[in-house]
C-alpha cells in the first residue's frame, strides 16, 4: 500500500513536471522550416520574437490582398532588377538578422516612406526612405546618412571598405521604392556586392504570416 | 570622431580600468612567488598594453583603431592618467625585470592602483558621455559601462586576495575583496533584472541572457572558492586556481560586454537615422503645408465672394461676421507667406517667382479686402463694395490658383513617384474644396443678383464638383484617378457624396423658396467642412 501510494505520487510529480515544461516551450504546430520556429531580433534592446502566425485559418485584411494596383507606376518588378544585385527570399533575410545584423556588419533597410514604415515593418529593420538616398535632392542628408552606415568621405569621393552590407525591401514585388532606393545607393558609389535585395517585401512577408512590428 | 572610432575608444579605455587592477595582480603573483617567471611575462604585457593603449587615446594609434579625440576635457583628463601613470610603470617594470622586489615597491602598488583606477574610470565616464550625447533613448547604456566594470572586478578581486595573502593591509584588502564580491553579484543580479541603485535596466535580450547565464556558472564556482583561500592563505595551489577562475570569469565577461557594446551601437544607429529621416519628412511637409494653405487660399476667394453676397442679402445672421473672419484668414496667410508665421507653421517664401506671383496677387487683394470690410461695416448695403468684389473675385481665385501651380513646381523636383501619384489625388480633392464654395456664390449670383452668366458657369462647376468626386469614389480614367479601396477615405467620401445629394436638387432649380436657400447655405460649410476632412485623410493615408 506505501509503495503505490509513492509509486502515484511520484507519477503525479513527473506529471506536473511534464505540463510545467511543455508550458515554457511553446508549442510551434506552423513552423518557419522544419527546424526552425522563431528567431529573436533586437530592437532598440528589446527581444522581439520573429515567428508565425500560428492561426492555421487566418487571411490577411489589408492592403496587401490587393492583387492589380495601376501600372505604372506600380508594376511587376523582374527576379533580378538590377543586374548584380542578388535577391533573397525570407531565409535569407531572417539568417541576416541572425548574423550580420546581429554582429553590426549588416542593416535591414525599409526603404519605403515613413507612413508606411510606421504601418508595420520587418522587426529589426532600420527605416531610409529611397526619397533621401536621391543624389539629385539630398546631398545634404546623403552626407550624412552614408557614414551612418560606415562608409567614408576622402575628398570628393566616398570610400565604401567599412560600410554594412545592405538587404533593402519595400512592399512588393509591385513597389519600386526598393529599387529606386537600391539605384541611388549605386549611382553613390555603394558596392554591389554590399546590397541584397528582398523582393518579397512586407507583402510576401506578411503572407506567411510572419511577425511583424508597428510602431504606430 | 567616427561612431566606431568612439565605441572603440570607449571599449579601450573601458579595458584600462581592468589593466590596472591586472597589473596589480601580477605583481603581487611574483611577490608571493606563483609562476614568478610566466607572471613577470604577463606583468611585462599588460604594461606595455596600458602604455600603447593609453598613448593612443591621446595621441592616436592606427594599430589600435585609435584617433585622438577632439574634446579638451577628455584630452586633459588622459594626460592626469598620464601623470599617475609614469611612476606607477616605473615600478611594474622594476617588479616585472625583477629589479626591486622590495616590500616598498608592492606597497607602493597597493597605495597608487586604486587612484590609476578611479582617474581612468573618469576618462571612460568622459568617453561615455560623448557617446551617449543626444541620446537619452539609449536602453542599457549603463548597463555596458558597469558590465565592462565586473571585468576589472574579477582582477580587483585577485588583486585583494593576494594583497591579503601577502600580509600587505590584509584588513584593508579583505574589506575590499568583500566589498568588490558583493557589488559583482549585485552588479550581475542587476545586468539580469535591473537595479535602481545601480541604474541598470537589465536585459531580456537571449544572445546577452544566454552570455551572462555563462558568466554565472562561472562566477558561482569561483565564489566559494575565494573564500577557501582566505583561509587557506598558504596553499598556492588553491589561489591558481582561484586566479584561474577569476580570469575566467574576466573572460566570459568581456563577451558579454561585446554583445552589450552590438545592442548599443545599433540602438545609436537607428537614433541617428531616425533623427535625420524626421528632419528629412519635416522639411517636405512643410512644403506640402505650403502647398495646402496656398490651395485653401483658391477656396477662401470663392467663400468670401459667397459670404459677400449672403451678407448684402441678410440671408444668415452671421454671413457678415464670417465674411471678415475669412478676410482675415486670407490676409494673415498671405502675410505669412511674405514674412513667415509661427503660428500658421510657414516660413517666409524664399522663391523669387513665387514672391513675384505674390505681387500680382496683393495688388487684387488690397481693393478686395476693403471692399469687404466695407460691405461688412455697412451690414451689406454698400452696393459699390459688393460689386467690386463679384468682379474681382475670379481674377483673385485665378492668381491664388498661379502660385498654387508656381509652388507645386518648385516642389517637383523632390517629389518622389509614390508622392506624385498621391499628389495628383490630393490636387483634385484641393479642388473640390474650392468648388464647393464656387458654385454656391455662382447660384446666388444667379439667383439674387440676376446675373445669368452666373447659371451657367455654375453649371459647369457644378459638372467637375460631381465629376471629379465621382472620379474620387470609382476611379477615373480622364482624370488618371484609381477607383479608392482604402476603408477610411471611402467612408468620407461617401459622406460628402450623401450630403451633396441633399442639396444637388436645390441647385438645379430656377427659383427657389427661402426655406431651400437657408438648407443650401447652412449645409454648404458643412460640405466644406467634410470635404476638407477627406484631403487631410487622404494626404495621411499610405494606400489610397
Amino acid at each position: 500500500m506505501k509503495l503505490i501510494k509513492q509509486t502515484l505520487i511520484l507519477s503525479s510529480i513527473a506529471l506536473l513536471c511534464t505540463f510545467a515544461s511543455a508550458e515554457q516551450k511553446k508549442e510551434y504546430k506552423v513552423k518557419i522550416t522544419e527546424n526552425l520556429s522563431y528567431i529573436d531580433a533586437d530592437v532598440l534592446g528589446e527581444p522581439v520574437r520573429i515567428d508565425r502566425i500560428q492561426d492555421t485559418k487566418h487571411r490577411l485584411q489589408n492592403s496587401y490582398t490587393k492583387t492589380s494596383r495601376p501600372c505604372p507606376p506600380f508594376c511587376v518588378q523582374p527576379f533580378e532588377p538590377i543586374k548584380g544585385i542578388e535577391t533573397y527570399g525570407e531565409l535569407e533575410v531572417l539568417d541576416f538578422l541572425k548574423n550580420e545584423v546581429s554582429n553590426n556588419t549588416g542593416v535591414l533597410v525599409d526603404a519605403r516612406l515613413p507612413k508606411w514604415y510606421k504601418e508595420g515593418t520587418i522587426p529589426g529593420a532600420i527605416n531610409l526612405p529611397f526619397s533621401i538616398l536621391n543624389p539629385k535632392t539630398s546631398k545634404e542628408y546623403i552626407n550624412k546618412v552614408l557614414p551612418i552606415l560606415g562608409a567614408q568621405k576622402k575628398g570628393d569621393k566616398w570610400d565604401f571598405t567599412n560600410a554594412q552590407k545592405l538587404v533593402v525591401f519595400d512592399n512588393g514585388p509591385w513597389c519600386q521604392q526598393g529599387v529606386r532606393a537600391m539605384e541611388h545607393l549605386l549611382e553613390l558609389g555603394y558596392p554591389k556586392d554590399k546590397i541584397k535585395y528582398y523582393r518579397g517585401g512586407m507583402q510576401y512577408w506578411q503572407i506567411l504570416g510572419l511577425t511583424v512590428l508597428n510602431s504606430k | 570622431m567616427s561612431d566606431k572610432e568612439l565605441a572603440i575608444a570607449i571599449n579601450l579605455a573601458g579595458k584600462q580600468r581592468m589593466l590596472t587592477q591586472k597589473m596589480s595582480k601580477e605583481a603581487l603573483l611574483i611577490f608571493i612567488g606563483i609562476d614568478v617567471e610566466e607572471n613577470a611575462k604577463f606583468l611585462k604585457k599588460s604594461a606595455l598594453l596600458f602604455d600603447k593603449t593609453l598613448k593612443g587615446l591621446i595621441d592616436g594609434d592606427k594599430t589600435l583603431n585609435l584617433v585622438k579625440s577632439n574634446s579638451k576635457e577628455i584630452e586633459n583628463k588622459l594626460k592626469e592618467v598620464q601623470k599617475l601613470w609614469t611612476p606607477f610603470y616605473k615600478k611594474i617594470e622594476d617588479v616585472a625585470s625583477f629589479n626591486n622586489l622590495s616590500d616598498k615597491t608592492f606597497k607602493y602598488i597597493d597605495k597608487n592602483n586604486i587612484p590609476l583606477l578611479k582617474k581612468m574610470n573618469e576618462a571612460v565616464t568622459l568617453y561615455t558621455k560623448l557617446g551617449n550625447k543626444g541620446s537619452s533613448k539609449l536602453k542599457m547604456a549603463n548597463d555596458i559601462n558597469l558590465a565592462g566594470k565586473q571585468r576589472m572586478l574579477t582582477q580587483k578581486i585577485a588583486k585583494d586576495l593576494l594583497l591579503y595573502q601577502a600580509n600587505i593591509n590584509p584588513k584593508k584588502a579583505l574589506e575590499s575583496l568583500n566589498s568588490s564580491v558583493k557589488l559583482f553579484d549585485k552588479t550581475l543580479n542587476g545586468l539580469y533584472n535591473g537595479d535602481k541603485d545601480l541604474k541598470l535596466v537589465g536585459t531580456k535580450l537571449p544572445k546577452i541572457v544566454k552570455q551572462l547565464d555563462i558568466v554565472k556558472e562561472n562566477w558561482q564556482s569561483v565564489k566559494p572558492l575565494i573564500f577557501k583561500a582566505i583561509e587557506d592563505k598558504q596553499n598556492q595551489k588553491l589561489t591558481k586556481e582561484v586566479i584561474s577562475k577569476l580570469d575566467k570569469t574576466k573572460y566570459e565577461m568581456n563577451k558579454a560586454v561585446e554583445l552589450y557594446t552590438k545592442s548599443l551601437n545599433r540602438q545609436k544607429q537607428i537614433l541617428k537615422l531616425n533623427a535625420l529621416i524626421s528632419g528629412f519628412m519635416t522639411k517636405k511637409d512643410n512644403a506640402k503645408h505650403l502647398i495646402n494653405l496656398a490651395g485653401k487660399q483658391r477656396m477662401l476667394t470663392q467663400r468670401v465672394a459667397k459670404l459677400a453676397i449672403e451678407c448684402k442679402l441678410s440671408l444668415l445672421p452671421n454671413s457678415c461676421n464670417d465674411l471678415e473672419k475669412y478676410i482675415s484668414l486670407y490676409d494673415k496667410t498671405l502675410n505669412g507667406f511674405i514674412n513667415g508665421d509661427t503660428t500658421l507653421k510657414l516660413s517666409a517664401i524664399k522663391s523669387n517667382k513665387a514672391k513675384e506671383q505674390i505681387k500680382k496677387i496683393q495688388k487684387i487683394w488690397a481693393p478686395f479686402k476693403d471692399a469687404a470690410l466695407k460691405l461688412k461695416k455697412s451690414k451689406g448695403k454698400d452696393k459699390k463694395a459688393l460689386k467690386l468684389i463679384l468682379k474681382t473675385n475670379e481674377a483673385l481665385l485665378k492668381e491664388s490658383d498661379k502660385l498654387v501651380s508656381i509652388l507645386e513646381k518648385q516642389n517637383a523636383k523632390s517629389v518622389s513617384y509614390i508622392e506624385k501619384a498621391q499628389l495628383k489625388i490630393v490636387n483634385i480633392a484641393g479642388r473640390e474644396r474650392m468648388l464647393t464654395q464656387k458654385m454656391t456664390k455662382e447660384y446666388l449670383e444667379y439667383l439674387k443678383l440676376n446675373n445669368k452668366q452666373a447659371k451657367k458657369k455654375m453649371k459647369k462647376s457644378i459638372l467637375l464638383f460631381e465629376s471629379s468626386l465621382d472620379g474620387l469614389i470609382n476611379g477615373s480614367k480622364d482624370l488618371s484617378l484609381p477607383k479608392v479601396t482604402n476603408k477610411n477615405i471611402k467612408e468620407q467620401l461617401i459622406k460628402v457624396s450623401k450630403l451633396w445629394k441633399k442639396i444637388i436638387a436645390i441647385y438645379n432649380k430656377n427659383s427657389i423658396n427661402t426655406k431651400e436657400l437657408v438648407l443650401l447655405l447652412k449645409v454648404n460649410p458643412i460640405l466644406l467642412k467634410e470635404m476638407d476632412k477627406g484631403v487631410k485623410i487622404i494626404e495621411s493615408s499610405t494606400d489610397y
